[in-house]
């Protein structure tokens, strides 16, 4: 922003707004006319100033009595929000996205529609929290916790239980903790882990290597080569990003604009389709996963593109050159 | 010029809620200027026709806040992290509000706001709105009841003004109940070691 400082702007409104409070002369109309006309912020700070010093006028009421005032206009919606506030912002996102589940023990299958998140305590004390089109299925027995994962992404806290190990299935991919956290995410040709605490082993089924260690901090990618042997790679990582789902967000931490439309074509039944031409914008945010529109109308302004949307689908082209 | 109605419907639904705007904007935009924002904010208000269609005056507010500095980004193309990242908690910071603005300046409170914002003016100046505000006299009736110019009258008022408008819309700069975009609150549970 360019020319007279804002407060400046604000000083000359109030001046302008007790002028107006005696009646202006012609002339001052016609230089008010002009000092409006300099900067578009001056017709705003002058509605601002306007409107503060019309709120004064309820004093008036207090020239006759209190009491008479105080049964003056109430407002509407003074508690409207408050039924939201009791429950924590990750809670309440959950809660707001699925039923919370009880399991019944061995051969519980949980599927998620595309956008909701599911809760999922299990039956020996662990947590599993179901991420937006996916599939679970839980196989507990006496000596061993079994789950496969198969599709989609999900979240587990282990409980602590040394005789029972906890073990997540992704296709060939196999996750095992004993108390800890982590993250699975099915891929179709890789699977990718998250440990949120503690530490996991993960191996495949088709390679007889020894397991590989992740911990807590690292994200680890499992996939077979060529050669049919398992690879993988595991790097530090800020588990809040990838995470970020299980209170209802996106963190888009340096996305392209395509990449970024894919994580929300996760989450939401339309489909969001980016122009090549602008899909290789990276872009920066944190967004809910179903605010697709808040999405769709930052983006489009950020890249100076234009929404078409038909049916179900919903498209960020480029705008025309004005 | 606008309108009166839409004076009167700004000082009623726009102006409580500024507090808090300028507040998420601070928070959330680090990098911009909030006082360009507000006053380009208030210009495109000021740009109504009709104020009918809009049910929700906060949301409307904050939206076109947010629109401001969106377009002062892509316009200065310089996307900064802390430009955008708070793009998405329009939506989270406004049902997390603890302490409703309406609350502060609408309704019943309202009057006692006024008059604690008239009374904190300085000795003439408080005279002067008091009469000006509460009894309804002119400033040429203030000038010859306290026998003063009407210039000096003029000139406080413009004076107090500002001054009511910098706390009216200023003093809850410091506490605001926002979330951060990133934080891991409440997921480390519990969980029992090896």
């Amino acid at each position: 922003m360019s020319g007279e400082p804002s407060s400046r702007i604000d000083e000359d409104a109030c001046g302008w707004v007790a002028r107006m409070d005696r009646g202006l002369t012609s002339g001052e109309e016609a230089a008010l006319a002009t000092w409006l006309a300099s900067d578009d912020r001056k017709r705003g700070a002058l509605l601002r100033a306007q409107a503060a010093f019309r709120l004064l006028d309820r004093a008036r009421a207090l020239r006759v009595d209190a009491g008479e005032a105080e049964a003056g206009p109430v407002d509407e919606h003074p508690h409207s929000r408050r039924a939201l506030l009791g429950l924590g912002g990750g809670m309440a996102a959950l809660l707001a996205l699925g039923a919370v589940w009880r399991v019944r023990p061995r051969g519980q299958h949980i599927a998620t529609g595309v956008g909701e998140i599911r809760r999922l305590p299990l039956e020996d004390g662990s947590l599993a929290v179901v991420n937006s089109d996916s599939s679970v299925r839980v196989a507990f027995s006496a000596g061993g916790r079994e789950v496969e994962l198969v599709k989609g992404e999900a979240w587990f806290e282990v409980a602590h239980n040394k005789a029972r190990p906890f073990t997540v299935a992704a296709g060939a991919a196999r996750v095992r903790a004993v108390g800890t956290a982590f993250d699975v995410r099915r891929h179709r040709d890789r699977s990718e882990i998250v440990v949120t605490d503690g530490v996991v082993k993960i191996w495949s089924t088709r390679d007889a290597a020894a397991p590989t260690l992740v911990a807590a901090g690292h994200r680890a990618v499992l996939w077979h080569g060529v050669d049919g042997a398992a690879r993988v790679a595991v790097r530090a990582v800020d588990p809040e990003q990838p995470l970020a789902w299980r209170d209802g967000q996106i963190i888009l931490d340096d996305m392209t604009l395509a990449a970024a439309a894919d994580e929300f074509n996760r989450y939401n039944k339309m489909t969001l389709v980016i122009d090549p031409a602008i899909g290789g914008r990276r872009m920066i945010g944190s967004f809910r996963t179903n605010d697709v529109d808040g999405f769709v109308e930052a983006a489009a302004l950020l890249v100076g593109g234009r929404v078409a949307r038909a049916g179900n689908i919903i498209r960020i082209v480029p705008a025309p050159p004005p | 010029m606008a309108s009166p109605q839409l004076i009167g419907w700004v000082a009623q639904n726009i102006l409580p809620h500024e507090p808090r705007l300028r507040a998420w904007l601070a928070a959330a935009f680090s990098a911009v200027e909030v006082d360009d924002v507000i006053q380009e904010s208030y210009c495109r208000i000021a740009a109504l026709d009709h104020v009918e269609h809009i049910q929700d005056p906060r949301q409307y507010l904050f939206r076109t806040a947010r629109n401001v500095v969106l377009e002062q980004a892509r316009r200065s193309r310089v996307v900064s992290f802390q430009t955008i990242s708070g793009i998405a908690d329009l939506e989270r910071a406004m049902p997390l509000d603890m302490i409703s603005p309406e609350r502060m300046l609408a309704g019943r409170r309202t009057l006692a706001r006024v008059e604690q914002l008239i009374s904190a003016l300085p000795e003439r100046g408080r005279r002067i709105f008091r009469l000006r505000k509460i009894e309804g006299l002119s400033q040429k009736e203030i000038a010859a009841r306290l026998g003063i110019s009407e210039s000096i009258v003029e000139n406080e008022v413009l004076r107090g003004l500002r001054r009511i408008l910098l706390s009216m819309t200023e003093e809850e700069r410091a506490e605001m109940p926002m979330r951060r975009p990133r934080g891991g609150r409440h997921e480390r549970r519990a969980v029992v070691q090896d």
